[in-house]
């Protein structure tokens, strides 16, 4: 369940975001109008997207609870309300996660927006099917980043939780820079799996999603605010 | 409201272990009903611990809890509907407006008294359309008390409510308390170290110290029963005082001792009195003079 009144502020409190992906969107569209005149092909395999939106899911998703619940004090605020620990990890997790859809399907918004001007090489359902599989596999990463922040956040020893956690987060950016150095998806990669077999990559992100909802919605309705 | 021989608060063997180290030694609380009850201790007695618990912010490692009749983690939403909470550090989301955490709260809570809140808002002069974020530390503290009494709570909890207050805002508030929260029959649950101005108001208090509750009593009761005995003697004065039934301490002032009495005063004072030429005089103590022997005492015994 989600909380109403919540969710509102949450949308107010991350209305940069969506002025962000929006700018991002004019910008980017502006550029390839006034870049081009040719008719060219609009290859969705060469934006990467996804790329960015693993690095954002990661960072933001460890940050996100950590900033609630320590530096603004705001978890305690809510929770001394009459709402439960579940409303407010399912509207914290929801109001994060539906920017970070958002930005995965703004190769689709590209394409829808300029037809007029340039051909998408894939079929416009093949193309949002992709943006959903990615969009999945987006948050199962943002899912990862919450549980890293919050076994940081109420890690009994502060210093051995932090480190672990920015340890996990190292490897994990590293490991993404290394996929993302090449324009093309590496074979293999949930990348590659979005772009040539979407709907297998979007059936195997619900299974990490799931268990990785449950261990963070487990954590905050046993942690001390 | 609650009636007064219900029980608002019951907490029984409350334990509480952060990283291993045990905060709460078993906690035993009763607030009745329509109370006002403060919590005195000093600094990291577990006071804060204990509210918090009450609350459900904090999981108890062991115990029980009920409030209002529930139990306390079992129903801790239901509980917080009812329940006001002032805590000792008030955040609020900082760019926010003032009257959007207003707003926010209004539309959380099942009942939400705008006026009450608007009346508060005027007494403390607190800007609503203002930014959080602008406001002084007093105001933070005066904001907290606005949205604690906001929805008609039947318990309310105060964490240290006087915190930044200049002494009128603080009579102001005590005032508030009294006529508005008190006299409505809710329960006040503080916690201070305000013991001046909560004597005025409280009808039982609680000492903790080192995460127990080593007394808790009535002011009336408190006020009668702990007393001080100035004793001069023309004779020598007795020996082994400290081991008489009702004497808590015996502190030498020149040629005259000045004995402090629990519960017994009058068998003290006459046991006085027959000694050569004994010369007793009574005195009073404040709630104050009574919490430092308890919580000194408490905190030299560990």
């Amino acid at each position: 369940m989600v909380n109403g009144p919540l969710m509102k502020l949450m949308f107010k409190r991350f209305a940069w975001i969506y002025w962000f992906i929006l700018a991002f969107w004019l910008v980017g569209w502006g550029g390839i109008i006034l870049g081009t005149t040719a008719d060219v092909s609009f290859n969705i395999e060469k934006h990467p997207f996804f790329s960015i939106g693993l690095f954002i899911a990661l960072i933001w998703g460890a940050g996100i609870f950590t900033r609630e619940f320590r530096q603004g004090g705001m978890m305690e605020f809510v929770m001394a309300r009459p709402v439960s620990r579940g409303e407010f990890y399912n509207t914290v997790l929801l109001s994060a996660a539906i920017p970070m859809m958002s930005l995965m399907f703004m190769p689709v918004l590209y394409t829808i927006t300029l037809y007029p001007w340039y051909h998408y090489t894939l079929p416009l359902d093949r193309q949002l099917l992709m943006c959903l599989a990615a969009g999945a596999w987006v948050v199962v990463i943002l899912l990862l980043g919450i549980n890293i922040g919050l076994f940081a956040a109420v890690h009994s020893r502060g210093r051995y939780g932090r480190a672990v956690s920015a340890f996990i987060l190292a490897v994990l950016v590293a490991v993404f820079m290394n996929i993302s150095v090449g324009v093309q998806p590496v074979p293999g990669s949930t990348d590659w799996m979005s772009l040539q077999h979407p709907l297998p990559a979007l059936a195997a992100a619900l299974l990490p999603a799931a268990l990785l909802y449950y261990l963070g919605r487990r954590r905050v309705e046993r942690m001390d605010i | 409201m609650m009636a007064d021989s219900e029980k608002a608060v019951l907490v029984q063997g409350l334990t509480k272990v952060f990283g291993g180290q045990e905060v709460l030694k078993g906690v035993n609380l009763e607030v009745p009903g329509g109370s006002v009850f403060a919590l005195f201790g000093p600094n990291g007695a577990g006071k804060t611990t204990t509210l918090k618990i009450i609350l459900n912010l904090l999981q108890p490692t062991g115990g029980k809890i009920e409030v209002l009749g529930m139990d306390g983690v079992a129903r801790s939403q239901e509980i917080r509907s009812k329940v006001g909470y002032q805590p000792e550090t008030p955040n609020f989301y900082y760019r926010a407006r003032v009257e959007n955490i207003f707003s926010l709260c209004r539309s959380l809570y099942p009942r939400w008294n705008q006026a009450r809140v608007d009346r508060y808002c005027d007494i403390f002069d607190l800007p609503v359309r203002g930014r959080v974020s602008d406001l002084s530390k007093g105001k933070m503290t005066l904001l907290g008390m606005a949205l604690a009494v906001g929805p008609d709570p039947e318990l309310l909890l105060l964490d240290e409510p006087f915190t930044g207050l200049d002494p009128l805002r603080r009579r102001q508030l005590l005032q508030l308390l009294v006529e508005e929260m008190a006299g409505e029959g809710r329960t006040i649950l503080v916690s201070s170290h305000q013991i001046q101005d909560m004597e005025r108001i409280a009808d039982r208090v609680a000492f903790m110290v080192r995460g127990r509750v080593i007394l808790s009593r009535t002011v009336d009761e408190l006020l009668r029963d702990e007393k001080k005995i100035r004793a001069a003697f023309s004779g020598p004065a007795p020996e082994g005082m400290e081991g008489w039934p009702g004497v808590r301490r015996v502190e030498r002032e020149g040629s005259r001792l000045l004995v402090t009495v629990s519960g017994q005063v009058e068998e003290v004072a006459g046991r006085l009195s027959g000694y050569d030429g004994a010369a007793c005089e009574g005195i009073d103590q404040t709630l104050e003079d009574i919490f430092i022997n308890y919580a000194g005492e408490g905190l030299i015994n560990g």
